[in-house]
């Protein structure tokens, strides 16, 4: 498998990829931005696969608008979006994930973990043409809103135009599970490591096998959560 | 059902009755026919400068640029107002013979002896019959047509008429503010409970005719209503319009029960506007089935303006050929500890299109709020199509906002199962559909629940082999 890390601050406007037929992509787009804003493109070709992460912290002013097109039969997408927001950051994300051939896979896990007064929007949409007998799609978009003044704004659009096809959503925002803060120390645990601990378990199944970034990721976390 | 009593299901409603109206307005939209529909009416001055105001609005307000295709739609060729009898009538005996036979065939009147507190028939643009038992009567409750609610209790109906739907606030409910007649008022007093349901009827019977009733329900402290409401009309090879607006008040503590099924010819245009507002503790539970027409945009909202008010939504939506049901629900949580859940499942058979398009939205200090929607879409074929598209706005992050949507085709083991039992193909797929709709057909009164089933048979007819 291929493997590609780009660092966000040293993408410019337009990045786009070409999966090529049979070809495995594992890709990593990760880092801080001051202001940025995104525009790709990503295309599969019959019978590749993607493993894509987008994976942001200190992002101040952010619009990213990517496209995902599984133009070939068999072809499979993993995405995964990672965003942390504080203080006064604004995200804008608008996804387009479109399946035009027959049997293709994708997944989109969406999660974000938003402090102090960060704003976050995001459009998803997820569309199954006529000719993608076979598909199979599930959209995931989960926000927890730990910031008293931090807001979210979810789109997750379907839509479905095979009916030989499995597609679904789902989204969901709020604050971390008090029953679940609860459970955790009435095991031992103070309500710090309590709360580190869901956070850790919210956004690890959607991180890369890459030690390097995961420990960057943690360390942005534990500096977020001693605020 | 055999296969060829399944084969033979027609369209029931498609029948039409050769009537000659008292009275009816040229075809078009003119501020002339905004003040003949007024002036017939014998309206107050202010409702009048209503109606003018609200026709600039709707001919300053472009069509919207989203939902369904509104390409065919017509304003000049629509009539606006056609007043079918003279009076209106307390007793079915006064009714003309040929509007009574067209509503004993829907099982109106029927309906009104056996289960029914009140019923109200419109026929074209007026409420011909209404009706309350005496029993609510003496309760202070308040039934009976819009128009008649205007003369009857000015202060009351002038307190509440256009608060919640605004004239402006689109391009439908500016028209329907225009050139409204017709519509049902409710009114229940404070803590009187109405136990068993009031009804309203709707029934469209001329050919490019706009159907523009005005619905208002107020639910005073700690009352309780069930309403249910009705509409049909004959299919045409020409285009009908219907417009409504429904506004609904739930007091402290209140509940309100709007149920409505909405079974148009696939000729009409159903462009509604609906909304209900929830004060504290109030609850207000919403169902709402849509069937046929050529295009149908309708997003009921509830407002949960006072503390612990509690929204329920429960939406069914069926597209078959030539339809398209854009469809949805709003949920705006004002309040704090307040609640809200939706439920959506849709049906597309023969090339049909469903849209589900919601918003659930959390204002910021709408603390410990928990909302959650579900939209399930059935697609039963390869032309149909199924869309899904919800806004999720938490500007509170205490609040809980759930959202998931699927959609499913009906898998063949499901069918092999169901036919090694002895049932055919048609009535197989005809109970998994009516499983599938059942956590809504549950919540209809008995009659409207076999309706339904009936319905989802007739729309799936020739869907299979």
């Amino acid at each position: 498998m291929n493997k590609k890390f780009l660092k966000l601050d040293t993408i410019k406007n337009n990045f786009g990829m070409y999966v090529k037929k049979g070809d495995s992509i594992n890709c990593i787009i990760y880092g801080a931005t001051k202001s940025n804003e995104l525009q790709g493109k990503i295309v599969l070709q019959k019978n590749s696969k993607l493993n894509f992460y987008l994976l942001l912290w200190q992002c101040q002013n952010l619009n990213i608008k990517t496209d995902f097109l599984l133009l070939g039969q068999n072809t499979k997408a993993e995405i995964n979006i990672l965003s942390l927001g504080s203080n006064q950051d604004k995200h804008h994300f608008d996804l387009y994930l479109n399946h035009q051939d027959k049997n293709t896979y994708s997944r989109l896990n969406f999660r974000r973990i938003l402090w102090q007064q960060a704003d976050s929007y995001s459009q998803e949409i997820l569309k199954i043409d006529k000719g993608a007998s076979g598909s199979d799609a599930y959209l995931s978009d989960k926000t927890v809103l730990i910031g008293n003044n931090s807001k979210v704004i979810s789109k997750p659009i379907l839509e479905i135009l095979n009916d030989k096809v499995k597609a679904s959503h789902s989204a969901i925002s709020g604050r971390l599970s008090e029953q679940e803060i609860f459970y955790l120390k009435s095991r031992g645990l103070d309500e710090k490591r309590a709360k580190s601990l869901l956070l850790d378990s919210f956004i690890g199944e959607i991180l890369p096998a890459d030690k390097g970034i995961v420990n960057l990721i943690k360390q942005r976390l534990n500096s977020y959560a001693k605020r | 059902m055999s296969r060829q009593e399944f084969n033979k299901t027609k369209y029931a409603h498609n029948f039409y009755d050769d009537f000659k109206p008292v009275y009816s307005v040229p075809r078009g939209l003119s501020a002339k026919v905004v003040d003949t529909i007024s002036s017939i009416k014998t309206e107050p001055t202010w409702l009048k400068k209503i109606r003018q105001q609200a026709l600039k609005i709707f001919q300053q307000k472009k069509m919207p640029s989203w939902g369904g295709d509104l390409s065919g739609l017509n304003f000049d060729n629509i009539q606006y107002y056609i007043k079918p009898t003279e009076r209106q009538a307390s007793n079915w005996q006064q009714v003309p013979l040929v509007i009574k036979k067209a509503f004993t065939k829907l099982g109106v009147p029927q309906a009104e002896a056996n289960f029914l507190a009140g019923l109200g028939a419109q026929y074209e643009s007026e409420v011909v019959y209404s009706n309350l038992k005496e029993e609510w009567q003496r309760q202070g409750v308040l039934f009976c047509d819009l128009s008649s609610a205007i003369k009857l209790y000015p202060e009351l109906v002038k307190k509440y008429l256009g608060s919640l739907v605004p004239i402006a606030d689109n391009k439908f409910s500016a028209l329907n503010s225009a050139v409204w007649s017709g519509g049902i008022f409710v009114y229940v007093p404070q803590n009187v409970k109405v136990t068993i349901p009031l009804q309203a009827y709707f029934r469209l019977n001329a050919k490019n005719m706009g159907q523009f009733e005005r619905t208002l329900i107020i639910a005073e402290k700690g009352s309780q209503v069930s309403y249910v409401e009705g509409c049909t009309a004959p299919k045409y090879a020409v285009d009908s319009l219907h417009a409504a607006v429904v506004e609904i008040f739930a007091k402290p503590y209140s509940r309100i029960r709007y149920t409505t099924i909405q079974n148009w010819s696939n000729n009409v245009y159903n462009l509604v506007t609906k909304r209900a507002l929830a004060e504290e503790g109030a609850v207000v539970e919403w169902i709402d089935g849509n069937f046929g027409s050529k295009l149908t945009m309708k997003y009921p909202a509830i407002i949960l303006k006072g503390k612990g008010a509690k929204g329920d939504m429960l939406s069914l939506a069926v597209a078959s050929k030539g339809q398209h049901q854009d469809a949805g629900a709003k949920m705006i949580h004002l309040a704090h500890d307040t609640s809200s859940r939706i439920i959506s499942k849709s049906v597309s058979v023969l090339g049909g299109r469903v849209s589900f398009r919601g918003l659930v939205k959390v204002a910021k200090g709408a603390k410990n709020t928990k909302t959650k929607s579900q939209c399930d879409a059935l697609l039963l074929d390869d032309k149909s199509r199924a869309d899904t598209y919800p806004t999720l706005q938490a500007d509170e992050p205490t609040a809980q906002v759930e959202h998931e949507a699927s959609v499913f085709k009906i898998q063949q083991d499901q069918l092999f199962y169901l036919q090694s039992r002895g049932l055919s193909e048609e009535e197989a797929t005809s109970m998994i559909v009516n499983g599938f709709i059942e956590p809504i057909a549950r919540e209809l009164p008995m009659e409207y629940a076999l309706e339904l089933n009936r319905l989802i048979k007739l729309e799936m007819t020739g869907s299979i082999g």
